[in-house]
């Protein structure tokens, strides 16, 4: 048999068969998994709006840490680079 | 009592849904169900068609606020739909490992020297269009089992006319390839 026939009376016999698509509690399912990813939705942004002034304060503490910090002098920096210690530079310079 | 009052329109039920009227959308779902089951059973293995339909329903939901209006929302929705279901098929694609067993050899070839049953004819094809990539299934699906026109074809995946015909052709050349295999003495 050609082929070209053969695969021709393929597809019109596949054509045939239709889908029985069970539409019985469609809309229930559907809410269902509509509610459930709108609590998903729900649930990460208020997770996030609980720890956001955890961060807050952990940012504004930092900043004022750094503000606060006593920054080294001009002598220790030059100490450090006269003696020629690279643990010392890195720490003056800091 | 107006029209609109027993039988809402695409445009009402969405902005309801939009306005956040769960309801509204799976009663608007409701409407195109069968037309994407339709769809999605041509591409998904039967186990799983109920579980894609979702998938998209859901999918079409959470982008409904992108849907402008320039074309009916069943246009909107099929796109939406096919483009799942090439997914699936590229999914699948990576994952495709060809296990046919001698007997069913056989089975196959009596099929498809004299389908005896859609089912039959269905399961050969499937087997075949294994050997496609996602576009050249997709591509023949649409235009030999759904019966869509080159051009409806062309805009519901959005590729030129032209290369819908050249992917068709290339299709059906493999499909002809496997068929000629399937009828060698083995």
């Amino acid at each position: 048999m050609n082929p070209d026939d053969q695969l021709n009376g393929l597809f019109r016999a596949a054509r045939q068969e239709v889908y029985e698509s069970r539409t019985l509690g469609l809309e229930t399912r559907l809410l269902a998994r509509m509610r459930e990813e709108r609590r998903k939705r729900e649930s990460v942004g208020w997770l996030a709006w609980r720890v956001a002034p955890f961060f807050a304060v952990v940012t504004l503490g930092v900043g004022v840490w750094a503000f606060f910090t006593p920054q080294p002098s001009p002598a220790d920096q030059l100490a450090a680079v006269e003696l020629d210690a690279p643990a010392l530079v890195y720490l003056a310079l800091r | 009592m107006t029209a609109e009052e027993t039988e809402p329109s695409d445009e009402h039920l969405i902005r309801a849904t939009l306005a956040g009227d769960e309801a509204a959308y799976a009663r608007l779902a409701g409407r195109y169900h069968a037309r994407i089951a339709r769809m999605v059973w041509r591409f998904a293995a039967p186990h799983e068609v109920e579980d894609v339909i979702q998938d998209i329903l859901l999918r079409s939901w959470q982008k409904l606020r992108q849907f402008r209006g320039e074309v009916p929302f069943e246009h909107w929705l099929s796109r939406l739909a096919l483009h799942e279901c090439y997914n699936l098929l590229r999914k699948r694609q990576r994952t495709h490992e060809d296990t046919i067993e001698p007997e069913a050899w056989e089975r196959m070839r009596d099929t498809a020297s004299r389908p005896e049953s859609a089912e039959a004819a269905r399961e050969l094809l499937n087997l075949a269009m294994q050997h496609l990539n996602a576009e050249e299934r997709m591509v023949i699906t649409l235009l030999e089992l759904e019966e869509h026109s080159l051009h409806e074809i062309a805009a519901l995946t959005g590729w030129s006319e032209g290369n819908v015909k050249v992917r068709a052709y290339r299709a059906r050349q493999k499909l002809k390839t496997y068929l000629e295999k399937l009828n060698e003495p083995r």
